[in-house]
C-alpha cells in the first residue's frame, strides 16, 4: 500500500461514482430536455439557484430534493413490508455495481505500478454486468409482488417474462462477440478495439459484428425497461406498474435505478461496440507517442469551440423578463468559460515549454480517454433518450414475439457464423 | 248525445254544450283567455277562434253550441293566421318583461305566442302605459300593462264570492282592472284571482320573486286547513345546497269538494311546513339524540303497557291512526282524539268549515273517543300519555293529569322541559296518507317531499314496535285496514288516484 | 356504395425489417431536436406568466361579469334564464323587488361558482337582458380557499370587459 495506490483507487471509486449516480441527476435533465426539444416544447427551464439554470439542470436536484422530503407512504394492504422496502434497493444496488466493472481508461502505469482504471478492479468483466443486469429484475418482481396491488403485479410479471425473453438473446449475442475478441476481460475487448482492420477501419465491435450489436441494443433497451420496452410500467394501461405503490425516496430509488442501468447498459454498449475510451485511430500507444501534437490541437481547438458555444449561449440563454435574475447567468457562465480556456491552455503551455514526462504523458492519456468514453457514453444515454421519445410501446405479444422469434434465431445463427469464420479463417 | 267532426276526427259530444268545453275535454288544444269552465263564457278576447263548415268566417268556440253534424277545424293556415292577428292585438301593449314576470312559464301568452305567434313586433308607435305593481290588497299585485283584459278576475269577484271588488274602468285600449275607489280586493277567496289570470298580471305578493315557476315541482296534496279537506298541488323545489322547500299551494280541480278554487288560508297554510320546525329530539328539554329517543320512547311504552293513553290527533291520515289503534289494542292501551280546534267564525258557505282539522271523520269511522268526558274518563289511572301530532299539552293538564308525557309533532313548541320525550314527526306534505272530509269523501294525499330534516313518520314509529313491516300505505292498507267495515270494497289502489264518497 | 381497398402496409421484408421505418423515425426526431437545439426561438411556448397571452379576443370566454346599466345599477333583473341555462348548476341567484323605479325585480344574491362552472358560455347566451358577458378576459382565476372560488355581486360587478367597458 502506497499514497499512489490509495489516490488511484479513490479517484477510479470516484469517477465510477460520478458515472453512476452523477449520471442520474443529468440524465433525467437530458431525457427531459430532449423530449421537449424533439416535441417542440422547452422542457424545465425555470428552476434556479441565484439565477443559475445551467440550462435546467437545477431542476433535477430540486425533483431529488423533493422526494427525499415528501411523505412516505405505504398502503394499509401491504403486508410484506420488508420484503416491500428491500425491492427498490435490490433494483438501485445491482444498477449501480454492474457499473463498477467499466474499464474508462487504459491501464494506468505509474512508476513500476499497473493500476486497472475501473471502479471494482476484478477480472470478470462481462460476467459481473450479465449477473448483476439479471438480478435487477428481482427488484422489480419483489416489489410488484410485495405492493399487493393487481396493477403492480402484472407488471411486475411482464417485466420477468420480458426480461427472461430477452435476456437469452443478449447473452448468445454477446457469446459471438467473445468469439471474436477472445476475452471477457472488457480492457482487453477495448483494447482490441483499438486495432485497426484493413489498415483503416477502426475495428470496433459495431464494424465486426453489426448483427450482434443490433440484437444487444435492442436487448439492452429491454433489460434497462426502456421504451419501447416498457410494457413493465405502461402507465396507459397498468397504472405505474410495479411503482404504483411506492412513494418518496423508495420511488426515487427506482426512478434512480432505472437511468443508472440505462447507462450502466451505454457503458457496456459503448465498450463492446464503440471502441470504449478509445479515440478513432488514436490507440492508447499511437497517444502517447504523438503527446505534444494532440496538446497543440487542444490549445487550438478549445479557444475555438468555446466560441462557438459561448455564441449559442448568448443567443439561446434568454429568459423573456428583461430585469429577472436569471438574465444575469449568460455573463456569469461566459466569464467562467473564458477563466477555464485561461486556466487549461496556460497548464498545457507549462508543459509544453517544460516537456510532460513519461508518467505526465501517461495519466495525461488517461484523462483523456476517461474524457473520450464520458462522451461516448453520453451520446449512447441520448440515443436511449432519443429512441424513447420516437418509438412507441410495443404491445406485450409482439414483444415476445420479437424476443423469441426473431432475435434469438438471428442471435444463434450469429453464433455459428462467427464460429465458422473464426475457425475457418484462423482470424 | 251529437257526433260531430274535429280536424277530420269524429268525437261525441253533449248536444247544445259549449264547444270550447268538449274540445278542452276532448284534450283539443283551443287557446283561450276568458273562458273559464267556473266563469263561462264571456267572449271578450276573441282567442279560441275555429273553422266551422258552413259559416264565412271563423267563429268563437266558446260562445258556440254544439249541434249535431258539425264539422270543425282547429288547425290549417287560415286559422293559424288568424289566431295570429288576433294574438298580435292582445299583444300590441303588452310589455316584454318576462324575465322580471312571476307568471313567465305558466303563461298563456307566452304559450300561444310560441305556438301560433312567432312574429315580429309591427309596432313603432309607444305602448300605452298604465300603472305597475299595483296592491290590490289581499296579497294579490296587479300590473295594468300586462292584463288582457279577459275579465276572469272581475267575473269572479261578481259571480264567485259575490263580493263585486273589481271591475273595468276606462274605455278602449285605456281600459284596466281596478278597485273602487277607497276599497281593497278583500274576501276570504281572493287569491284565486291570482291563479284564474291567464297573463302575469295578476301576481302573488307571498310568492312573488321567490322562485321561477319551472323549477317547482308540483305534488298532489290534501290541504289540512279545515274538515273540507281541498285538494291541493304543493309546488316545491330543492335548490342545490339548500333543504327542499314548498313555495306554494294550488287549488287542484275536485269537483266533488272543492271546485276549482281554494280559500285565502288554505293557500298561505303553506308556511308552516317551511316554519318553526321541531328539529331535534328532547328527553325532558335536553337535546337528545334521535336514535336514543326513540329507544327510550319504546321503552316507556313497555314499561307502562296498558297505563298509557295515545293522545292522537285528528290531523294524522286515516292509516297513521288505524296503526295507533292497532298499537293501542296491542298494548292494551286507551286511544282518544278529542281535539277542540273548532272556530265558528271561519264557517262560511262556500269551502270553509268550523272544523279545523282535516281528518275528524276517521275518528267516528274507526270508533275512536273524541270527546272530552271520553278523554277525562281514559285518563284515569294512566301514568303515560303519548301526543301523536299534537302538543297541546295544557288540555290534559287541565285535567289534572301529572304524569309522564310524549310528543311526536312537526312544529316546535316551548316549555319543552316539563315533558318527558319530545320526537319530532314529518309534516303534512312530507308523508302520503288518506283524509275523509267534512262530506265523507275520502282523499288520498300522495305529496311526499324529502326534507333535510330528521324526523319520524308515524307508520315507521309504530312499526318499529309492532315489527310487521307494514310502513307504507299500501302496506297498512293490506294489512287489516281494507277489511274495515266502513270502507266497504273500496281497495287502496282506487283511493290513490280517485277521491271516493263513503258510509252514510 | 363503392369500395375502397386500403393498401396493406406491413408485409414486404422492408416493412417486416423494422429498422427502416424506425430510422426514418428517429430521423424526424432528430431534425426537430436539432432546429430547437440550435434555435430555441423556434418553439412556440409562451413563458407564462414572463409572456402574456395575446390571443384573448372578443369570444374568449373568460371569468363572468355582471353588467351595469347606463346610470351604474345592476343591470341583472333576477329572471334565472342563466340559472336553468347552467349545465353545471352553479349560478345562485335570489330574486327580490327594486324599489327605485328603474325596474321591478334586482338580484339580492347572485353567486358563480367557478369551481363548477364549465365555462360552457351557456348563460351569456341565455340572458335577455345582456346583463351576464364572460368579456373579462381573465382566464385564470386563483384563490386560496374555496369559498373564495365562489363569485358574489359585488365581484362579478367590479369586473371590467377587458376592452373597456361598453
Amino acid at each position: 500500500m502506497n499514497i499512489i495506490l490509495i489516490i488511484v483507487i479513490v479517484v477510479n471509486i470516484i469517477i465510477a461514482l460520478l458515472f453512476s449516480l452523477g449520471a442520474a441527476p443529468i440524465l433525467v435533465w437530458v431525457e427531459r430536455r430532449v423530449a421537449g426539444f424533439i416535441q417542440d416544447r422547452l422542457g424545465p427551464n425555470r428552476c434556479n439557484i441565484a439565477g443559475f439554470r445551467l440550462g435546467g439542470l437545477i431542476q433535477s436536484f430540486a425533483d431529488m430534493l423533493k422526494l427525499v422530503f415528501k411523505e412516505d407512504f405505504r398502503a394499509g394492504a401491504i403486508k410484506e413490508k420488508f420484503v416491500f422496502s428491500i425491492a427498490p434497493v435490490i433494483v438501485f444496488a445491482s444498477a449501480f455495481l454492474s457499473y463498477m466493472v467499466m474499464p474508462f481508461a487504459d491501464d494506468l502505469v505509474i512508476g513500476s505500478q499497473t493500476f486497472v482504471m475501473q471502479g471494482l478492479p476484478i477480472n470478470l468483466g462481462v460476467l459481473w454486468f450479465l449477473a448483476f443486469a439479471g438480478l435487477s429484475i428481482y427488484g422489480i418482481i419483489l416489489g410488484g409482488w410485495a405492493s399487493n396491488n393487481k396493477y403492480s403485479l402484472l407488471g411486475s410479471i411482464r417485466a420477468g417474462a420480458q426480461v427472461i425473453s430477452y435476456e437469452a438473446s443478449m447473452t448468445l449475442a454477446l457469446i459471438s462477440l467473445l468469439i471474436t475478441y477472445g476475452s471477457i476481460n472488457l480492457v482487453d475487448i477495448v483494447n482490441f478495439q483499438g486495432k485497426l482492420l484493413f489498415g483503416f477501419i477502426p475495428a470496433w465491435g459495431v464494424v465486426m459484428q453489426p448483427l450482434a450489436a443490433i440484437i444487444f441494443i435492442v436487448t439492452a433497451f429491454a433489460e434497462a425497461n426502456r421504451t419501447p420496452f416498457d410494457i413493465a410500467e405502461g402507465e396507459s394501461e397498468i397504472v405505474g406498474g410495479y411503482h404504483t405503490e411506492y412513494s418518496a425516496m423508495k420511488f426515487g430509488l427506482f426512478f434512480v435505478g432505472e437511468y443508472v442501468a440505462m447507462s450502466a447498459s451505454s457503458a457496456l454498449i459503448v465498450t463492446l461496440f464503440f471502441g470504449g475510451y478509445n479515440l478513432p485511430w488514436l490507440g492508447t500507444a499511437t497517444l502517447k507517442e504523438h503527446f505534444s501534437a494532440i496538446m497543440w490541437i487542444i490549445v487550438v481547438a478549445l479557444p475555438l469551440l468555446s466560441f462557438l458555444f459561448g455564441r449559442w449561449i448568448v443567443k439561446n440563454n434568454v429568459w423573456p423578463k428583461t430585469d429577472d435574475i436569471r438574465n444575469k447567468e449568460t455573463k456569469w457562465l461566459l466569464r467562467m468559460m473564458v477563466l477555464m480556456n485561461m486556466v487549461i491552455i496556460a497548464i498545457l503551455a507549462y508543459f509544453l515549454y517544460s516537456g510532460i514526462g513519461v508518467t505526465g504523458t501517461n495519466i495525461a492519456v488517461a484523462v483523456i480517454q476517461v474524457a473520450t468514453f464520458a462522451i461516448k457514453l453520453l451520446l449512447m444515454n441520448f440515443v436511449f433518450v432519443w429512441v424513447r421519445w420516437t418509438l412507441p410501446r410495443f404491445r406485450y405479444d409482439q414483444l415476445q414475439n420479437l424476443g423469441w422469434k426473431v432475435l434469438l434465431p438471428l442471435s444463434i445463427a450469429n453464433i455459428f457464423l462467427t464460429a465458422l469464420v473464426v475457425v475457418g479463417f484462423g482470424v | 248525445m251529437a257526433t260531430i267532426t274535429v280536424d277530420g276526427k269524429e268525437i261525441y259530444a253533449n248536444d247544445n254544450a259549449l264547444l270550447i268545453e268538449e274540445l278542452l275535454a276532448n284534450g283539443i288544444n283551443i287557446p283561450h283567455f276568458c273562458y273559464h269552465p267556473s266563469l263561462g263564457k264571456d267572449g271578450n278576447c276573441r282567442m279560441c277562434m275555429v273553422e266551422i263548415e258552413g259559416k264565412k268566417r271563423p267563429q268563437i268556440a266558446c260562445d258556440t253550441p254544439v249541434k249535431d253534424g258539425m264539422i270543425i277545424r282547429t288547425k290549417g293556415e287560415n286559422i293559424a293566421r288568424v289566431k295570429r292577428q288576433i294574438l298580435e292585438l292582445e299583444l300590441i301593449n303588452h310589455p316584454v318583461d318576462c324575465p322580471i314576470c312571476d307568471q313567465a312559464g305558466e303563461c298563456s301568452l307566452q304559450n300561444y305566442y310560441m305556438d301560433v305567434g312567432l312574429y315580429d313586433s309591427r309596432l313603432d308607435t309607444a305602448k300605452n302605459k298604465k300603472r305597475k305593481h299595483v296592491d290590490l290588497g289581499a296579497n294579490v299585485m296587479l300590473d295594468q300593462d300586462r292584463c288582457v283584459l279577459c275579465t276572469r278576475c272581475v267575473r269572479f269577484t261578481k259571480n264567485i264570492t259575490k263580493t263585486h271588488e273589481l271591475g273595468v274602468v276606462v274605455r278602449n285600449d285605456h281600459s284596466y282592472i281596478s278597485t273602487f275607489p277607497g276599497t281593497k280586493l278583500s274576501n276570504p277567496y281572493a287569491m284565486n284571482v291570482i291563479d284564474l289570470c291567464p297573463v302575469g298580471a295578476l301576481t302573488s305578493k307571498d310568492f312573488r320573486f321567490h322562485q321561477r315557476v319551472w323549477f317547482l315541482k308540483p305534488e298532489v296534496a290534501i290541504c289540512d286547513g279545515c274538515s273540507r279537506g281541498c285538494s291541493l298541488l304543493v309546488d316545491h323545489n330543492k335548490e342545490k345546497y339548500k333543504d327542499d322547500v314548498v313555495y306554494r299551494y294550488r287549488p287542484k280541480f275536485n269537483k266533488n269538494v272543492n271546485g276549482y278554487f281554494i280559500c285565502d288560508y288554505g293557500r298561505l297554510s303553506y308556511k308552516k311546513e317551511n316554519e318553526n320546525r321541531l328539529l331535534n329530539a328532547y328527553i325532558r328539554g335536553m337535546e337528545s339524540e334521535f336514535e336514543y329517543a326513540i329507544l327510550k320512547i319504546e321503552r316507556l311504552l313497555k314499561r307502562y303497557g296498558p297505563k298509557t293513553l295515545f293522545l292522537v290527533s285528528p290531523t294524522l291520515s286515516l292509516e297513521e291512526i288505524y296503526r295507533v289503534r292497532t298499537l293501542a289494542h296491542k298494548l292494551d292501551a286507551a286511544i282518544n282524539g278529542f281535539d277542540d280546534n273548532f272556530d265558528e267564525d271561519f264557517k262560511d258557505d262556500m269551502l270553509r268549515q268550523s272544523d279545523k282539522t282535516p281528518n275528524r271523520k276517521t275518528l267516528k269511522f274507526l270508533a275512536i273517543n273524541d270527546s272530552k268526558e271520553d278523554l277525562l274518563r281514559d285518563l284515569k289511572g294512566k301514568e303515560f300519555v303519548l301526543l301523536i301530532g299534537r302538543d297541546d299539552i295544557q288540555i290534559i293538564k287541565e285535567m289534572g293529569y301529572d304524569g309522564s308525557i310524549g310528543v311526536m309533532n312537526y312544529r316546535d313548541f316551548k316549555e319543552k322541559e316539563k315533558i318527558d320525550i319530545v320526537i319530532p314527526i314529518v309534516s303534512h306534505t312530507s308523508r302520503q296518507g288518506t283524509f275523509i272530509n267534512c262530506d265523507n269523501y275520502m282523499q288520498f294525499s300522495s305529496c311526499e317531499i324529502q326534507k333535510n330534516i330528521q324526523a319520524l313518520k308515524v307508520l315507521e314509529f309504530v312499526e318499529t314496535i309492532l315489527n310487521d313491516g307494514r310502513v307504507t300505505c299500501e302496506d297498512v292498507w293490506e294489512g287489516g285496514l281494507e277489511d274495515e267495515e266502513f270502507l266497504g270494497d273500496i281497495k287502496f289502489t282506487q283511493i290513490k288516484s280517485n277521491s271516493m264518497k263513503i258510509g252514510r | 356504395m363503392g369500395i375502397k381497398i386500403v393498401p396493406r402496409y406491413g408485409k414486404s421484408f422492408k416493412d417486416k425489417l423494422y429498422l427502416p421505418a424506425i430510422f426514418a423515425g428517429m430521423k424526424t426526431t432528430m431534425s426537430h431536436f436539432a432546429k430547437n437545439l440550435s434555435d430555441t426561438s423556434n418553439i412556440k411556448t409562451e413563458c407564462y406568466p414572463e409572456m402574456k397571452p395575446q390571443d384573448i379576443t372578443q369570444r374568449y370566454r373568460g371569468v363572468h361579469r355582471l353588467t351595469h346599466r347606463d346610470d351604474g345599477s345592476v343591470r341583472c333583473v333576477a329572471c334565472f334564464m342563466c340559472a336553468t341555462a347552467c349545465p353545471a348548476d352553479c349560478i345562485f341567484i335570489e330574486g327580490k323587488e327594486r324599489r327605485d323605479g328603474i325596474d321591478e325585480k334586482m338580484p339580492a344574491v347572485f353567486k358563480i361558482d367557478l369551481l363548477e362552472c364549465v365555462f360552457c358560455g351557456g348563460c351569456v347566451e341565455a340572458c335577455p337582458c345582456d346583463a351576464i358577458r364572460m368579456d373579462t378576459g381573465i382566464f385564470s382565476f386563483v384563490a386560496k380557499r374555496r369559498k373564495d372560488f365562489v363569485l358574489d355581486k359585488e365581484q362579478l360587478l367590479a369586473h371590467k370587459s377587458f376592452e373597456g367597458e361598453k
